[in-house]
């Protein structure tokens, strides 16, 4: 049960892998519907959530629908392509 | 009009005229065309809406990603497009087509439609909310078809919503 003292490089890890983020922009032909079916079936999120996110892409032409490591955020924007949305990964701060 | 609707068995399920059938299906295998010879049109901007790059801010990363992801997404989306022309290419029964779509399948369809629209969208010069300028038969007449296509996605998408 001490082991957790073995790993104190694991949270600085985990910090400084965070700095990335996953964008979906607004488009004049996805639909509304599928945005959010879009979401819900591959992020997991709720309707709530998903319906969110997706009124925030078609207000205000983006919106973050995800924060992490570089690594995910690629195979995120990889997966939103292959659904036709139009998806870019850059750094948070940016 | 008829679009998708769910079956008891839970399956998908649309029936479409010969000529529709026969219109979404080439539609799919134009849409796969375009992909599989995209080394031919490198800049043509229905390409670049279907594999766009993954970074605004960097053009050397927005590179090396398609490096590494551009071919199997594109593969991806060149089998999604053919399992729509598969699909329909069973022989017609009075004039008509049924199509039944598991959970996976439908799947597939539901990003090649999109794909089409997007296609179809990029070709009309569809750029914002407001309809397109349409300057003649043909467009006129291809500006129907991406309608359809967007009531067959939306009856999709509501029958397979859980």
């Amino acid at each position: 049960m001490t082991q957790v003292l073995d790993f104190p490089e694991l949270d600085e890890l985990a910090l400084t892998d965070q700095p990335w983020i996953t964008l979906v922009w607004n488009d004049p032909v996805n639909l509304m519907s599928y945005v959010s079916w879009v979401f819900r079936s591959y992020f997991g999120f709720d309707k709530t959530e998903a319906d969110r996110l997706m009124l925030i892409v078609h207000t205000e032409g983006r919106a973050v629908v995800a924060t992490g490591s570089r690594e995910e955020m690629e195979r995120h924007v990889e997966a939103m392509h292959g659904f036709g949305l139009w998806a870019t990964l850059q750094k948070a701060d940016a | 009009m008829t679009g998708f609707r769910r079956a008891k068995s839970g399956e998908a399920v649309a029936t479409f005229s010969k000529e529709e059938a026969r219109m979404l299906a080439d539609l799919a295998r134009q849409v796969a065309d375009m992909l599989t010879g995209r080394a031919d049109a490198p800049s043509d901007p229905a390409i670049e809406r279907l594999l766009p790059d993954a970074y605004r801010d960097s053009d050397e990363n927005a590179a090396e990603f398609r490096r590494f992801t551009e071919a199997q997404l594109a593969d991806g989306k060149v089998r999604n497009a053919t399992s729509i022309a598969d699909a329909l290419s069973a022989p017609a029964s009075k004039g008509k087509v049924e199509v039944r779509l598991d959970l996976p399948s439908a799947g597939a369809w539901v990003r090649s439609l999109t794909d089409i629209r997007l296609t179809i969208a990029s070709r009309l010069g569809i750029i914002d909310e407001t309809p397109p300028t349409l300057r003649n038969g043909s467009e006129e007449m291809l500006m129907a078809i991406y309608e359809w296509l967007g009531y067959q996605l939306e009856t999709l998408i509501h029958a397979i919503d859980r």
